[in-house]
């Protein structure tokens, strides 16, 4: 992902100097804005590989920010929060983020993500045969195999997985998931969700107390990730 | 129109004294009709006997006036019907004239006597009834939760001993302008017309009630200034009888006397509340100014080592500087996380954000965020009922758990068990967290809920890992007790409140 074009947005100069030494060292060319509006103005000159937007800015709602960023452009955005934001962080999510950071975070953390949020960019429609790990979700054949065996799952399990199999390594929210598998009606159901995934891990898991395809994100969502 | 003496005002009195005479009417005409159909048998002394009776009756149940009317009734009735000569009013000597002028004034006095008696006990009562409503009141204020609630029992009670429609009570606001605080029924959502507001601040600045229609205001005196304003509005617009007005201006008196007692006394207890939490910002200040300065110490010191020119570090020695300094770092921000949680907790700003989880999941998944941190132990997870769905709010549960078994890795031996069990007791869903270490003293079992306060041992805590797991389960309406005091392996024991689940829709699966 070297020459990775990342627009960083955050109004604390000293993380931006910090952010911008980081990335650089690591390969990436940077941009920074240093409020809402710099942002967006940036998007219309040169578009970025991946957005770094803190939701703490001094003009502009950093969720419109998102989402009017969403609007406008195809990459992914990386939302930086305190702790303690989940509410924030999930709808930053809702409205088109595709993945968040609490702060303070660690650079091989946050080089992590982008890995992540680039390779997903770099192949937005994933193949008909998803893999991770032993798991195959074969979307064509509506197939799920794990370690070679067929896995029996109900038409909800089924587009539950699907749909996390596809967003492989990006947190999906609650509201996101239920959207999909019920539809957008019973998105304050969010408690069918849980009871969901876990019969989910049941049968796909090989030890559903310890979850490797499916963590749960607290408060947040899932998020599905091949095991190394 | 003057409402002091307007026809409603009497209506209500006029009422019962026309029933009185009506009454005394139909008594002497029974006592009469009686008499006549035993006048064979009686003489006339016994016949006026029996009249007497009636006309004291007549008195205690009627009052003066029927009675003394019923007694000019009966003297006629005497006359006419039962002495010589009949039917006729004539009297035969003066022995007659003698007999009746006796029984007329015995009559009239024994009228007197009995009505006297029955006003004073009319009045005994009033006052009875009086006291009761006055001393309902002042226990209404004084036992209310807070000052609205207070408002609201002064209307409620206003509303119920008068017997009227509904009560509003207006305080000055903080320009000064007078606002209902408090309305029975119901919520205090009225305004008042400009018209009324204007009727209200006379009634405040001049210390006089004033009716308005039917709708009475009356000043709440505290001595000489207003304390606020009473508006009574009667039933089906009848205007309040005269009788209660003068009760209803002590009882308005009543309630401001109380009503200031009781702000005095919120005042007292608000700066008490002040006091302590000057004494806890200090304790703050002292504790973490002490916390807060050593990690920032430790980074200084690491980064300036780094920075010196001329100095050229082995990589492994740099590696180690600065991993230590990023300990430190992590130390720093568990700090002020807690900080931020403990102070949101105590502004109740720390709203838990509810869903439905399945407790197995939210425990698993905790103790397995934790197992870097609980290396050194083992670790053995026991849930009956794991499935059991609560009403949490996620985050805010494991973190409780997870500073429990943070607690219990850092206060037992390594290589010790820490043992998490769980299920359903009574109305609660229970997680204890057992480790193997020195156990928590009867002493200290209540006071380490309590905030920067830390057992003897290890500096690597906060002091407040405890204080925000008694809040965040408070706010669920939780608790966290140490079960076993005084013995060897502490127990923690959370209690989660349980609750129906709502059904899941057709085939959620």
């Amino acid at each position: 992902m070297n020459g990775a074009r990342v627009l960083v947005v955050d109004d604390e100069v000293h993380i931006l100097r910090l952010l911008r030494r980081t990335l650089e060292t690591n390969g990436y060319t940077v941009e920074a804005a240093e409020s809402g509006r710099e942002a967006l103005e940036a998007v219309g000159r040169s578009v970025p590989d991946v957005v770094l937007l803190d939701l703490m800015l001094p003009d502009i709602d950093g969720l419109e920010v998102c989402r009017q960023l969403r609007e406008r452009l195809e990459a992914p955005i990386i939302v930086l929060s305190a702790r303690g934001e989940e509410r924030t962080k999930v709808s930053a999510l809702d409205l088109g983020a595709d993945d968040y950071l609490t702060k303070p975070f660690g650079t091989a953390e946050l080089l992590a993500r982008l890995r992540v949020a680039l390779r997903h960019a770099a192949r937005s429609r994933t193949g008909p045969v998803i893999r991770a790990g032993g798991l195959v979700v074969d979307l064509d054949r509506r197939l799920v195999l794990r370690d070679g065996a067929q896995v029996h799952l109900t038409p909800k399990e089924y587009e539950a997985l699907k749909y996390l199999a596809q967003h492989m390594g990006r947190v999906v929210t609650h509201r996101a998931l239920l959207s999909v598998v019920w539809g957008p009606e019973y998105a304050a159901e969010l408690h069918y969700i849980h009871v969901l995934v876990n019969q989910l891990r049941r049968k796909i898991e090989p030890d559903p107390a310890q979850p490797r395809y499916i963590l749960t994100e607290p408060g947040v969502g899932y998020r599905f990730t091949a095991p190394e | 129109m003057d409402w002091w003496s307007s026809s409603g005002t009497r209506a209500r009195p006029m009422a019962s004294t026309l029933s009185g005479y009506l009454g005394t009417l139909a008594g002497v005409a029974a006592v009469t009709l009686a008499l006549w159909g035993a006048r064979a048998t009686l003489a006339v002394a016994p016949i006026a006997l029996i009249y007497l009776l009636g006309v004291f009756c007549a008195a205690l149940l009627w009052g003066m006036g029927p009675a003394i009317a019923g007694s000019v009734l009966a003297v006629l009735a005497l006359d006419y019907l039962f002495m010589p000569p009949r039917f006729s009013l004539a009297l035969q000597g003066p022995s007659d004239v003698a007999s009746l002028a006796v029984f007329l004034a015995v009559a009239i006095a024994t009228s007197r006597l009995a009505a006297h008696a029955r006003a004073r006990t009319h009045e005994a009562e009033g006052r009875a009834r009086q006291s009761q409503a006055l001393l309902r009141l002042s226990d209404a204020i004084a036992e209310a939760p807070g000052i609205d609630a207070a408002l609201q029992a002064v209307t409620a009670l206003t509303a119920e001993i008068f017997a009227v429609e509904h009560c509003a009570l207006l305080l000055p606001d903080a320009v000064g302008a007078l606002t209902v605080r408090a309305h029975a029924p119901g919520p205090a959502d009225c305004t008042l017309t400009r018209e009324e507001d204007g009727i209200a601040a006379y009634v405040w600045r001049h210390k006089t009630p004033v009716p308005h229609g039917a709708i009475l205001y009356v000043p709440m005196r505290l001595g000489a200034r207003s304390v606020g304003v009473l508006r009574v509005g009667p039933r089906d617009g009848q205007v309040l009888p005269a009788a209660e007005h003068t009760f209803l201006h002590t009882f308005a008196a009543a309630a401001a006397v109380a009503l200031d007692r009781r702000r005095l006394q919120e005042e007292a207890s608000q700066a008490e509340v002040l006091r302590r939490s000057d004494e806890l910002k200090n304790a703050l200040l002292g504790t973490v100014s002490h916390d807060l300065r050593t990690p920032l110490a430790a980074i200084k010191t690491a980064i300036t080592a780094l920075l010196q020119d001329g100095v050229s570090w082995d990589p492994a020695a740099q590696k180690d500087v600065l991993s230590t300094a990023n300990d430190e770092v992590d130390r720093l921000t568990r700090l002020i996380d807690n900080l931020l949680d403990l102070s949101r907790i105590e502004a109740g700003a720390l709203r838990p954000d509810r869903q439905w989880y399945e407790v197995g999941e939210l425990v698993r998944d905790t103790v397995h965020r934790a197992a870097p941190r609980l290396q050194d132990h083992r670790v053995t997870v026991l849930l009956s009922e794991g499935d059991r769905a609560l009403y949490v709010d996620y985050v805010q549960i494991q973190q409780v758990l997870t500073n429990l078994l943070d607690n219990a890795a850092k206060y037992s031996a390594p290589g010790t068990e820490i043992q998490v069990t769980g299920g359903v007791e009574g109305d609660s869903f229970v997680i204890r967290v057992r480790d193997q270490g020195p156990g928590i003293p009867v002493s200290e079992a209540e006071r380490i809920f309590s905030k920067f306060y830390r057992i003897g041992r290890p500096r690597t805590g906060t002091g407040l890992g405890l204080a925000i797991c008694r809040g965040l389960l408070e706010a669920h309406g939780g608790r966290i007790v140490v079960e076993n005091p005084g013995q060897p392996g502490a127990v923690f024991a959370v209690f989660l409140p349980l609750a129906q689940p709502p059904a899941l829709a057709a085939s959620p699966a």
